[in-house]
């Protein structure tokens, strides 16, 4: 017995979940390179762009319910569905996270506060370079692979406190109503943003363990 | 037990000294398996140690060491399986791999066909089916079968249920107990009007359904059931999975199929065999029947039921 039908249908979701990929690592690329430029117009793009992201997210789930009715998959063939469906959720709301750090850069205008922060660009390469190993680990079937990419969490989660202690210094003395202080706390947000998409990168490395040894399980929860 | 002869592959160390081994009939056989199954042995007594915990004591047929021969061929090689009281357990696998063959065992329906010959055990509760201590008629009072094809007798739906209990000299309200019956097997209200009807006059899905009455009537303990959906249309396929699922609550269901999405809508628990080269069927995994659908631990388990086998 073949499933050419299904196995066509398992290797087009994958493509849809690296294109899905490709189309939030740009968001973030584009949302950070906007903050860091104060280009306002790329901000607006990024904003704009998350509506097109939404929609190939339930294009795919469409695709998974379609060969779920019709080829009935099992075993590791319906672990796949199952891990698509929650990857694309995951890769919509990165993608939702680089919106907000887009709104962020719109907010700021031309304030450069948050182009003074580097570790903030140190957090979105670490993220970014997470992310991109967990799709791997999931195209794979790549068990160690996504074991150890889960442990990079914990260097953007340093990142991000030493972020923060700095910021929550800074606003100390600030009045409230100081624009300063609006700055500040997006700014905050903003390392907020990338430290989330840390996690959700985890939990496609989750869902690749899954889809290997059928196991759903945590890993290494995230201190915040 | 006798250890298989010693061949230049085999080699009776330690990693072999715990496996049962029956005396094969022809020479072959046992000493032919692949080492790879070896191993799989021992994997499936633990799958099986951990069924044996979830469900306590509460079995209703241990099968153990179970070899079935017809003349020189073996259809069955050492099958080590618990069948559990009260749940639903599917036996799959592809044609030819042994499925029917051990099903049968359970009542003995094999012991007509000539050179038929099984090695082992199968305790049921406490009485073992193996060998000539038993007698069938006896056995499949209280162990029913139904079949692929419906096969009632040319008679009324009536004299259909009451043929066993009026074999058996039942004593009791014969009219009570052929209610009861149908009640059970879901087929009263739709022949309770006319009871005198030609059971051949009922649709394929009802015959099957007076044929599980028929069973019942006698009281079993448990039902085996070969294929019992292959020869009925979907509506009626789906009017007799939910009728194993409410048997189930009084009676051990054993089914055959062919149909993988029917033996994980109802069943409990799920055994796989396969036949190798030798055409020898062997069970390869038996677990909860979740967890052999959504994460069957053998590669062979996932090839067959992910449609990939052949």
């Amino acid at each position: 017995m073949a499933r050419t039908l299904l196995e066509e249908g398992i290797a087009r979701l994958h493509d849809d979940v690296r294109l899905l990929h490709s189309r939030a690592d740009k968001a973030i690329t584009d949302a950070m390179d906007a903050l860091q430029r104060r280009d306002l117009a790329l901000a607006r793009a990024v904003v704009e762009g998350d509506d097109e992201i939404n929609a190939e997210r339930y294009a795919i789930e469409e695709r998974c319910l379609d060969i779920m009715a019709r080829q009935a998959p099992v075993a590791s063939d319906l672990r796949e569905m199952v891990s698509v469906l929650s990857i694309v959720t995951e890769l919509e709301r990165i993608a939702d996270h680089a919106d907000g750090i887009a709104r962020i850069a719109l907010f700021l205008q031309d304030d450069p506060i948050a182009s003074e922060e580097p570790a903030l660009w140190e957090m979105k390469d670490k993220a970014q370079g997470m992310l991109r190993l967990a799709i791997t680990a999931f195209i794979d079937k790549d068990e160690a692979r996504a074991r150890t990419t889960c442990d990079l969490d914990d260097e953007v989660d340093e990142l991000y406190t030493a972020v923060n202690q700095r910021l929550l210094r800074r606003l100390a003395g600030v009045p409230h109503d100081a624009s300063e202080f609006d700055a500040v706390t997006h700014v905050i947000w903003c390392s907020h943003n990338l430290e989330r998409i840390a996690d959700r990168a985890t939990n496609i490395c989750e869902r690749a363990i899954f889809l290997v040894t059928g196991r759903l399980t945590e890993i290494n929860v995230s201190t915040y | 037990m006798l250890k298989s002869p010693k061949t230049p592959d085999t080699h009776d160390d330690d990693s072999n000294a715990g496996r049962r081994v029956p005396t094969p009939h022809t020479g072959q056989g046992a000493t032919q398996i692949p080492s790879a199954d070896r191993d799989l042995t021992g994997e499936i007594r633990v799958q099986q140690a951990a069924v044996r915990q979830e469900v306590g004591e509460d079995l209703s047929l241990r099968v153990r060491n179970l070899s079935v021969y017809y003349g020189d061929f073996q259809a069955l090689d050492s099958i080590d399986l618990d069948i559990a009281k009260g749940r639903v357990t599917a036996l799959i696998g592809p044609s030819g791999c042994g499925k029917s063959t051990l099903l049968r065992c359970f009542d003995r329906m094999n012991d007509l066909v000539p050179s038929f010959r099984m090695t082992g055990s199968i305790d049921f509760e406490g009485e073992e089916l193996v060998g000539y201590g038993v007698d069938p008629v006896v056995i499949r009072r209280r162990i029913g079968m139904v079949f692929q094809k419906p096969n009632p007798f040319p008679k009324s739906i009536f004299d259909n249920v009451a043929f066993g209990p009026r074999v058996n000299g039942y004593k009791g309200d014969l009219k009570e107990l052929i209610e009861r019956s149908l009640r059970r097997a879901a087929l009263w209200d739709e022949v309770k009007d006319d009871l005198k009807k030609n059971a051949l006059a009922l649709s394929g899905g009802q015959q099957q359904r007076l044929c599980i009455a028929r069973a019942i009537a006698v009281s079993p303990e448990v039902i085996l059931m070969d294929e019992p959906c292959s020869a009925l249309d979907p509506v009626a396929t789906l009017k007799i999975e939910d009728l194993m699922r409410e048997l189930a609550e009084e009676y051990t269901i054993v089914v055959v199929t062919h149909n993988m999405q029917q033996a994980a809508r109802v069943s409990d628990y799920t055994a796989f065999l396969l036949a190798a080269d030798d055409r020898t069927g062997r069970l390869v995994e038996f677990a909860p029947t979740n967890d052999i659908f959504t994460n069957p631990k053998d590669s062979r388990t996932e090839d067959y039921i992910t449609g990939r086998y052949g």
